[in-house]
């Protein structure tokens, strides 16, 4: 159709509409032959990029790989099938120190990128204290956890002194002396200005921890903390404390100086301490920086060289899990934690190259379920044994992480000795395997018929929002209904979670934050901790609780955890889904940052370690 | 025009009063406080303790008495102090943050301007022909694909065959123009897109209808060159409408740009606000959106004000 007054000048080829379409369409369809054609599963050679050999495999099997060669580990056939137990052999995170190119260093010099958020303060006296965990750059604690390639395992956790000389002594139950390393200086920035670190510093910190949200329950029996001399700190319970070294590991629990704790700007924004970092700058809703204190005081106990290696260290902040796994190929970040094993084998199929380790998440980081205890029908015990009967675990580990997950219970299985997740043998008959028909029978006999419930979850949970989801599920095949709550926003899921006024059911991701095992028995289950969201209030329970902490023998505390543990899951007072495991990636030129099972990744609760990394050129 | 300016910036202070009235009070009906937010996973602590921190944080005063410390703040410049970052002025953090987004907006219209008006221009004066239809095509997916899947897609292939690698960090335009605009280019561009489909319809639709015009049928006759008929007199009449929609898209800038911030990590103030309501952070949220209502209003009066200029026709009363 011409256009009216058209010239000469405007005359081109002319289109109808329809013909036009018939074009559009023929496009499409040819767009959308190509997306379909073509199968990735039918290439199984793996890509290498230094010319190494896939590690072989059995026809049709996963592949396994043998001993790590050249300066990284062989790269898999076929990662996607690898299964949970070929991951954690093939990729124990002990195997690391044996990595030849451990041969080759330390080396000191370079820079670490890696992805993280500039916190909302550098205060951890402040409420929000607890995020501080991840943070541990520029500080000390008196006590620490081991990070490094060398620790012994890191499926399990070591606690080693770092401002103290040594572990604690213990001249009766209650009290804990620290012997303070002497010559630590305070970074060389105002107010400290690098003056020495004393006895009196622990006491002012100590005090200020007693007033601060997170730090409260570490000092909750602290009868007194005085300074016999200015390098020997003694620490006196009401009672006996079992639980105070573990709690006091754990990382916010940083030692600052008083002179810039009452400063105009407090801690708040900018941490100092007696850190191997140096703060440099901080980007709101942005990363950070710091870089190397050339008066860091610690040594490498291997080979007695100066810390830290690294010049400095850089976090960039990724909202995005695509953004930060898209820097990790790019060589920008050398260190990504993939989120899912389906990301894992994305990134090490483009980036075989790539060092990975398995283990698994601390006890307190797990998808589970909390209810309602004081309200009918989760009241009866009957109803909460065959909800949790409904739930098929195995089909939430093979469908949601792909078999990367073990069975969950909220206590910590390394303090027993054991390096892997709980099995369904130790979780008792309510607790791990499904059994629909025995559900069934225990609603009939409970009476319970229509049942109803209201559910609140939030939607920024990852997987476990999957897990809740896929519970919910099975739960409706059952004939139980559920009404989801899953605000997007996490500030209204904490209010009603945290104000225990959920309805009835709670999907949550968090116990703790702790790591001894009195954060899981005494702060969870006894009926008078704020921590209780549960509304559990069982006599039996509650002496055991306090007994535990109490209980300064191991192999006695042992006992008493086992019995609370047994009986809480008799009781099922929480209905346990599943333990994913963790899995991380470095770059082949990073070293010494193992994940350990307390860490949430290597820079997360395991920043305290940062001062041994290094990376080669 | 003086006298229609004052009273449009009257006008606007009023609008902004309300819309800071409307914001504190949503924020205030949202279930959690900023306290439950800095708690986070701490989780709950006795409720002796909370009350002490509220009272400290001054979100346990009745609301009336907490919208005028904020207004108080504001004559002060300090907006107040942001309820989760500890120490930190809302000015000043708005300060940071809302270059960052005038400079994504600005660059997000220049290229949505220089890609639709052209384009625009090109499917009108070329109508129903191959170039016509494409260019429809082109703004049709962008009217229908989100602009954060598309700088998703730009990642994730561009990382893995283009050699593509997300920036670091934000460097600010005085800092460092070139790596500043190597690291805008991208979100500008994917936010531009955005906004050109519909200018690019606009366009062609106004164009089309000024060429039906008289005006453009007798320059025609008087031998004008095509493109001369164009830009003298088809154009300017065009344009109005389009002056129009531009106006109403700047005020859309802020929430296109957050989810490109987000995406690209740019620490701006969509980023910024959409923190601040999950966290909680009153007096963040209230001086955003004081900031954010004070330049949409801003943005309109000086689109309202720039008819004069283009139509010489058009007097204010």
């Amino acid at each position: 159709m011409g256009q009216e007054g058209h010239s000469g000048y405007w005359s081109r080829v002319t289109a109808s509409r329809r013909a036009a379409l018939a074009g559009m369409g023929a496009l499409g369809a040819g767009a959308l032959l190509a997306a379909c054609g073509g199968n990735s599963k039918n290439n199984n050679t793996a890509k290498t990029t230094n010319g190494a050999a896939p590690a072989s495999a059995g026809s049709g099997s996963a592949a396994a790989t043998s001993a790590p060669s050249g300066a990284n580990q062989a790269p898999p056939k076929d990662p996607s099938k690898l299964t949970l137990e070929q991951m954690r052999t093939t990729y124990a995170g002990s195997l690391l120190k044996d990595l030849p190119a451990q041969k080759n260093g330390p080396v000191a010099g370079g820079t670490l990128h890696f992805e993280g958020q500039t916190p909302v303060t550098w205060d951890p006296t402040s409420p929000a204290g607890s995020l501080l965990s991840s943070f541990m750059f520029a500080n000390n604690q008196l006590v620490q956890f081991a990070i490094n390639d060398f620790v012994k395992n890191p499926n399990f956790m070591e606690v080693e002194p770092v401002l103290a000389e040594a572990m604690p002594e213990q001249p009766d139950p209650q009290t804990f002396v620290f012997h303070l390393r002497k010559g630590v200086k305070f970074q060389n920035v105002a107010p400290v200005n690098g003056r020495e670190f004393k006895a009196d510093d622990v006491i002012y910190c100590t005090q200020a921890y007693q007033k601060a949200p997170a730090q409260t329950p570490t000092f909750q029996d602290l009868d007194s903390v005085q300074a016999v001399d200015d390098y020997t700190v003694s620490f006196k319970m009401k009672q006996p404390a079992a639980y105070f070294v573990g709690a006091y590991a754990i990382p916010f629990h940083w030692v600052f100086s008083k002179e810039q704790h009452q400063g105009p700007d407090g801690l708040a924004k900018l941490p100092i301490g007696t850190g191997a970092f140096l703060f440099e700058s901080a980007q709101n809703l942005g990363g950070y920086k710091f870089k190397k204190n050339p008066d860091y005081f610690r040594k490498d106990p291997r080979t007695n060289k100066p810390l830290p290696y690294l010049d400095a260290i850089e976090a960039s902040y990724f909202a995005d899990p695509a953004q930060q796994i898209a820097a990790f190929r790019s060589g920008q970040f050398e260190h990504v934690w993939p989120q899912t094993f389906t990301d894992w084998v994305n990134v090490i199929k483009s980036n075989p190259d790539s060092v990975t380790q398995v283990t698994t998440p601390p006890p307190s980081f797990q998808p589970f379920i909390a209810m309602r205890l004081d309200k009918p029908p989760l009241s009866d015990v009957r109803v909460r044994r065959a909800l949790s009967l409904l739930i098929d675990r195995d089909q939430i580990i093979s469908s949601l992480t792909n078999g990367m997950a073990g069975y969950g219970y909220g206590q910590d299985w390394t303090y027993f000795g054991q390096e892997w997740p709980w099995e369904a043998k130790q979780l008792g008959q309510w607790n791990s395997k499904a059994d629909p028909q025995q559900a069934k029978q225990l609603l009939d006999a409970a009476g319970a018929k229509d049942l109803q419930f209201d559910f609140l979850m939030t939607q920024f949970a990852g997987l476990n929002y999957n897990v809740w989801n896929a519970i919910a599920g099975m739960w409706t095949a059952a004939g139980i209904k559920t009404n989801i709550n899953a605000p997007r926003d996490p500030s209204q899921w904490q209010k009603e979670y945290y104000g225990g006024t959920y309805n009835h059911l709670a999907g949550t991701g968090l116990i703790g934050p702790g790591w001894d095992p009195d954060a899981f028995a005494y702060h969870a289950l006894y009926s008078k901790s704020p921590r209780n969201y549960f509304h559990v209030n069982d006599p039996q329970v509650d002496d055991w609780a306090v007994k535990q902490r109490q209980t300064m023998d191991k192999e006695a505390r042992k006992k008493i955890l086992m019995d609370l543990m047994n009986y809480d899951l008799d009781q099922v007072t929480r209905l346990w889904t599943i333990t994913p495991y963790k899995i991380n990636l470095r770059k082949p030129n990073l070293f010494n940052l193992v994940d350990t099972e307390a860490a949430w990744n290597p820079l997360g609760w395991g920043s305290c370690g940062i001062d041994l990394a290094w990376r080669s050129s | 025009m003086r006298t229609y300016a004052l009273r449009r910036l009257g006008a606007a202070a009023i609008v902004i009063v309300l819309v800071s009235v409307a914001v504190f009070v949503m924020m205030h009906l949202l279930p959690g406080d900023a306290l439950i937010a800095k708690l986070g996973d701490t989780g709950r602590i006795p409720q002796d303790k909370m009350a002490e921190l509220r009272h400290e944080m001054g979100i346990d005063q009745p609301l009336p008495v907490q919208y005028a410390h904020w207004v108080g703040h504001i004559f002060d410049g300090s907006m107040g102090t942001s309820l989760i970052f500890d120490g930190q002025k809302v000015s000043s953090r708005i300060g940071d943050a809302l270059p960052i987004t005038l400079e994504l907006g600005v660059l997000g219209m220049a290229a949505a301007l220089v890609l639709g008006v052209p384009l625009g221009i090109l499917s009108a004066v070329y109508q129903d022909k191959p170039l016509d239809y494409l260019v429809r095509v082109v703004s049709f997916v962008g009217l229908s694909l989100p602009s954060f899947w598309i700088g998703l897609m730009i990642i994730v292939y561009g990382t893995l065959y283009l050699g593509y690698q997300p920036p670091r960090g934000y460097v600010g335009l005085l800092h460092d123009p070139a790596a500043n605009l190597k690291l805008m280019w991208i979100p500008a561009l994917v936010l531009g897109y955005g906004l050109s489909a519909s200018i690019m319809r606009m366009t062609r639709s106004t164009v089309l209808e000024a060429q039906r015009e008289d005006y453009t049928r007798t320059a025609r006759a008087k031998g004008l060159a095509g493109h001369v008929v164009v830009s003298r007199h088809v154009l300017r009449n065009a344009l109005i409408p389009v002056v129009t929609l531009v106006g109403n898209q700047a005020a859309f800038i802020f929430s296109g740009a957050l989810i490109l911030e987000v995406l690209f990590v740019l620490p701006g103030m969509g980023q910024l606000t959409y923190t601040a309501i999950l966290q909680r952070d009153y007096t963040q949220v209230e001086g955003c959106a004081l900031v954010a209502g004070a330049i949409v209003v801003l943005i309109n009066l000086l689109i309202d004000l720039s008819y004069g200029v283009i139509d010489p026709r058009i007097r204010y009363a």
